[in-house]
């Protein structure tokens, strides 16, 4: 594989980009529930619109005819393991990571707790000191 | 109608009330039923929306059946129906930072044999992706599964069942199968509600599982339970999946929905939680009813997930399932696309035999599908279609159904009444299996030998086996000697009996000589009554025959 002389990217134009992203706040609330990422303010949020325009970049490739790739190890052939018994049977050094077991189980809440919506996120932070 | 209206708010408030205390976090309540009396009242007459007519179920299943096999999809811990709770767990089912996932050939292999068997197209090529949701008994936080491309996909599954008035027609019906694809098991949550805590244990977490999906080509629960039982035999027989439902090695979610022929096809509700086929044909057909019911109040069928309630025989809604989840899915990026070889020829040179799985060899070595065998028992042994679905349909009727013939002179045709109808029967009655049956094959031989040998007739002969049933270890012979069965020879008695019976119907007789066979039979069983039914009917009805001629 030969590395080229010069660089061979090109420095896009934010003219050339396509037009930048709003993300409505439902979308944000959705993203934090399903990522449980916390976007915070009004900074985190610019931070995430930032980021989708430097990735708006890929958009400005000519991409017609190439197939996607969705893995590095695309060409790689997938490595089959025998059905035999390896591994296991460590539980107790596996129940050792966990602060709270009981008789061998983790503990776990009795269900997912839900998100609590934004605006009572809102007053939570408000009211703690972060 | 004041009245009625009176009584479906006070329902609605009920309904709304229950929904608040149940899920208190839930976004909808439901909204009057609004009809014209109430928007104004100089309509006089009630223009309710039309009543659908003639509304039809439309049932989808979602099957994932555990692989048999002795290690996990992507790692190499053991799995076992009961083991120590997280004995059977690696670090990577664990979900431990640094590891990563090893694809178990074994599983691919079962996937492409049940592929085979279900005469699906294995996609030469397939992908693993993660589907991402949060719950405790997920570790990774996401579930690798094949939701782009899966290994094998546009099959179909012949099922029968046996319908018509009298239950003995066989029905024969298809369902298309959309996928076939690899996935990996969660892990088990026990929910302990004293103490508002989940216990987890990873034992199961990363099994590999088939996830079949089935096309909406079922209309009810017994087109189901059929399809499923079916399924269940093949997936037995190829010894790709124990099928058993009660363990969860087979676990079906159905999806229903109710429309009008011909109309598009109306909201559709998930079922979840059935532990047995018969459930699951109670599950649906009571989900369809309620659909039904909605429909015709006039109201609509929410998109939810319901569970079915085994004590009450009802479906209700599950909590825990918020509105419509995104899973987010994207390539595993850890597993390179899988290959499938066509056969030998088409392998790459240099390649090692056990990183390959080939469908030639696999197609090649596939046992004698259900189906297949119900043919062979019609053409070898002469039976009817629904004999040979009865036959294979229980588990081990086909063995003793061969056992007995071994021992007898009977024909095939004669002895399968006794296996599908008295033996089945009284299996059934106290739910048991073939294999706890008090009659051996040689025992229920020996009494069609001597049934075959004229030592009894068949009537006595159903009495004999219901004795034996009883006393299991009492042979034939015994019973008919201490209850005194055996047939009646001695012809000179016959015709004693005969004569008497006669002699005390004149205006019988004398029907009989004026044309009227039909009643001989009568007098028939009159000499049977007389004779405890000992008697030979063939010599009794020729003996009334020539003394009425």
């Amino acid at each position: 594989m030969s590395v080229p002389e010069a660089a061979t990217w090109n420095q896009y134009q934010r003219t050339q980009l396509p037009p930048p992203v709003h993300i409505p706040a439902d979308l944000v609330d959705q993203l934090e529930r399903l990522a449980l990422v916390d976007f915070r303010s009004k900074q985190g949020l610019a931070c995430l619109e930032e980021a989708i325009r430097f990735a708006d970049q890929l958009h400005a490739v000519d991409t017609s005819g190439v197939e996607p790739m969705d893995s590095v190890l695309e060409d790689r052939s997938l490595n089959l393991r025998e059905d035999a018994v390896t591994e296991g049977d460590c539980a107790e050094e596996l129940l050792e990571l966990s602060k709270y077991t009981i008789e061998e189980y983790f503990v776990a809440p009795p269900g997912n707790i839900p998100l609590p919506t934004r605006e009572e996120r809102a007053t939570i932070l408000k009211h703690s000191e972060l | 109608m004041a009245a009625s209206s009176v009584a479906a708010s006070e329902l609605l408030q009920n309904m709304n009330k229950h929904i608040s205390i149940l899920y208190p976090k839930a976004s909808y309540v439901i909204r009057r039923i609004s009809t014209s009396r109430q928007r104004s009242d100089s309509q006089p007459q009630l223009r309710v929306k039309s009543a659908p007519q003639q509304l039809v179920g439309v049932v989808g299943l979602e099957v994932h059946a555990q692989i048999n096999s002795n290690t996990k999809l992507f790692s190499g811990s053991s799995v076992r129906f009961s083991a120590p709770p997280n004995s059977l767990v690696s670090p990577f089912d664990a979900s431990l930072p640094g590891t990563l996932p090893v694809l178990n050939t074994r599983c691919v292999e079962a996937a492409v044999m049940t592929a085979l068997a279900l005469n699906c197209t294995i996609n030469r090529t397939s992908l693993f992706d993660r589907k991402h949701y949060f719950y405790a008994d997920l570790p990774a936080g996401y579930q690798i599964t094949q939701q782009r491309r899966p290994i094998a996909v546009d099959g179909f599954l012949d099922y029968s069942f046996l319908g018509g008035k009298k239950r003995n027609q066989v029905i024969k019906r298809t369902v298309s199968i959309k996928q076939i694809q690899l996935e990996q098991d969660s892990g088990k949550s026990l929910h302990d509600n004293l103490r508002s805590q989940t216990l987890i244990d990873l034992n199961r977490a990363g099994v590999g599982l088939m996830e079949l999906v089935m096309e909406p080509d079922m209309s009810c629960g017994e087109e189901a339970a059929a399809a499923v039982g079916e399924l269940q035999r093949i997936l037995q027989t190829l010894g790709t999946c124990q099928g058993n439902m009660s363990e969860g090695q087979l676990r079906v979610d159905a999806n229903v929905s109710v429309h009008e022929p011909g109309e598009p096809l109306g909201i559709r509700t998930e079922v979840k939680n059935i532990n047995s086929i018969r459930y699951l044909a109670k599950a649906i057909d009571y989900e369809i009813q309620r659909q039904i019911a909605v429909l015709q109040r006039g109201g609509t069928v929410q998109s939810q997930t319901r569970a079915f309630d085994s004590k009450s025989g009802e479906t209700v809604p599950m909590r825990d399932k918020e509105g419509l989840q995104d899973y987010r899915f994207m390539p595993e990026p850890n597993l390179p696309p899988l290959i499938v070889y066509e056969d030998n020829a088409s392998l790459p040179t240099g390649i090692d035999a056990c990183q390959v799985v080939v469908v030639q060899a696999i197609r090649e070595a596939l046992p004698e599908l259900p189906a297949v065998k119900r043919e062979r028992l019609v053409q070898t042994y002469g039976l009817l279609p629904e004999h040979s679905l009865t036959l294979v349909n229980e588990d081990g009727l086909v063995e003793y159904f061969e056992e007995v013939l071994k021992a007898t002179k009977k024909e095939p045709r004669k002895v399968i009444g006794w296996v599908t109808n008295e033996l089945v029967g009284h299996l059934k009655q106290q739910d048991m299996s073939v294999s706890q049956s008090p009659i051996a094959p040689s025992a229920l031989a020996e009494l069609l030998e001597l049934q075959e040998t004229g030592h009894i007739s068949s009537s006595a002969a159903r009495r004999v086996f219901q004795e034996m049933w009883r006393s299991p270890g009492k042979t034939a012979l015994q019973i008919i000697r201490e209850q005194d069965l055996g047939l009646v020879s001695d012809t000179a008695q016959l015709h004693n009996i005969c004569q008497e019976v006669l002699d005390s119907h004149p205006d019988e007789v004398n029907a009989i000589r004026g044309g009227n066979k039909k009643v001989l039979n009568k007098l028939m069983g009159l000499v049977q009554r007389e004779t405890k039914g000992r008697a030979d009917p063939v010599l009794v009805r020729k003996i009334i025959q020539e003394k009425t001629s």
